[in-house]
């Protein structure tokens, strides 16, 4: 196929690895949230 | 600091935007080499990410650079972080560079590798400089020590980047010569040349995308371990 596929599965490598990167990101932007969420309820004092 | 995070998002946004766009233009609007002259004709159109990858490659090595340079000249977290930042992205766009390289190698040589080929070697090498610095932020103890040797090899690592720019011109093995540049020998077509360079411009979006959202998130990420010390510091004092 004249190098059809070589090139499907190139753009797939590329792409799919800028997609990993993206979704990384987001992970390491939800688990920070969630992570400073459950700080600011620590430094939190009880009621009294 | 929401300022920043929506800017990096605007930008990510828009690069993969013109990523996914020079890709279709490449796949559909690129006109077709010669199949006489080419074992895998179609298969050349793995230039049109596989450059703006290679390009954006050395932005990210150039980050680790100066971040290595800044650790070592002010010992700064900002610096620390563009190590971090360049390090990830290096082997990011290494990773893409060198995968998609031997793929169009293997179609069209019928080889995926040259050992005597300047280019593919060094750049291999500044591939393999990001993975270790990567992996030996994951599993050293985060302390100044580590991280001067973590700079240094990230000095290390930027001598080769003029050394594989330049390969192709000094010293061309097999690797095919600079594309964008006007000579003698490249000749490219205005419509190869034009989606080539809307897709170094949008992975340069996307780029800096990552670099503000990266540096944005690996600074919160230092603040809360700050916080988390000073917790544990609070609880073994009462």
């Amino acid at each position: 196929m004249s190098g059809i596929y070589h090139l499907a599965l190139a753009y797939s490598i590329m792409i799919g690895s800028l997609l990993v990167y993206g979704r990384w990101l987001i992970s390491r932007h939800r688990s920070l949230d969630k992570a400073v969420a459950s700080t600011i309820e620590v430094q939190t004092p009880p009621p009294r | 600091m929401r300022h920043p995070r929506s800017m990096a998002i605007a930008c990510i946004v828009m690069g993969s935007i013109g990523v996914i766009i020079s890709a279709l233009l490449g796949i559909f609007l690129a006109p077709d080499v010669n199949p006489s002259q080419w074992r895998a004709p179609e298969a050349y159109r793995i230039i049109f990410l596989h450059v703006p990858f290679a390009w954006t490659s050395f932005l990210a090595f150039i980050v680790l650079f100066i971040g290595s340079l800044g650790w070592y000249l002010r010992r700064s977290e900002s610096s620390w972080r563009l190590v971090q930042t360049g390090s990830d992205l290096g082997l990011l766009f290494g990773f893409g560079v060198i995968t998609s390289g031997p793929i169009w190698g293997m179609a069209e040589w019928g080889v995926p590798w040259d050992w005597a080929d300047l280019r593919l070697n060094t750049f291999a090498l500044l591939t393999a400089v990001a993975l270790f610095i990567v992996m030996a932020r994951r599993s050293q103890f985060d302390d100044d020590t580590t991280r001067d040797t973590i700079a240094s090899v990230g000095l290390f690592g930027f001598m080769l980047v003029p050394i594989t720019a330049v390969a192709t011109t000094l010293y061309q093995k097999r690797h095919p010569g600079i594309v964008i540049v006007e000579s003698e020998n490249s000749g490219l077509d205005p419509v190869i040349r034009t989606i080539l360079l809307s897709g170094f411009i949008s992975m340069t979006f996307l780029f800096v995308g990552f670099v503000m959202l990266s540096n944005h998130l690996y600074a919160e990420e230092a603040d809360l371990e700050r916080e988390l010390k000073k917790l544990d510091l609070a609880e073994e004092v009462s």
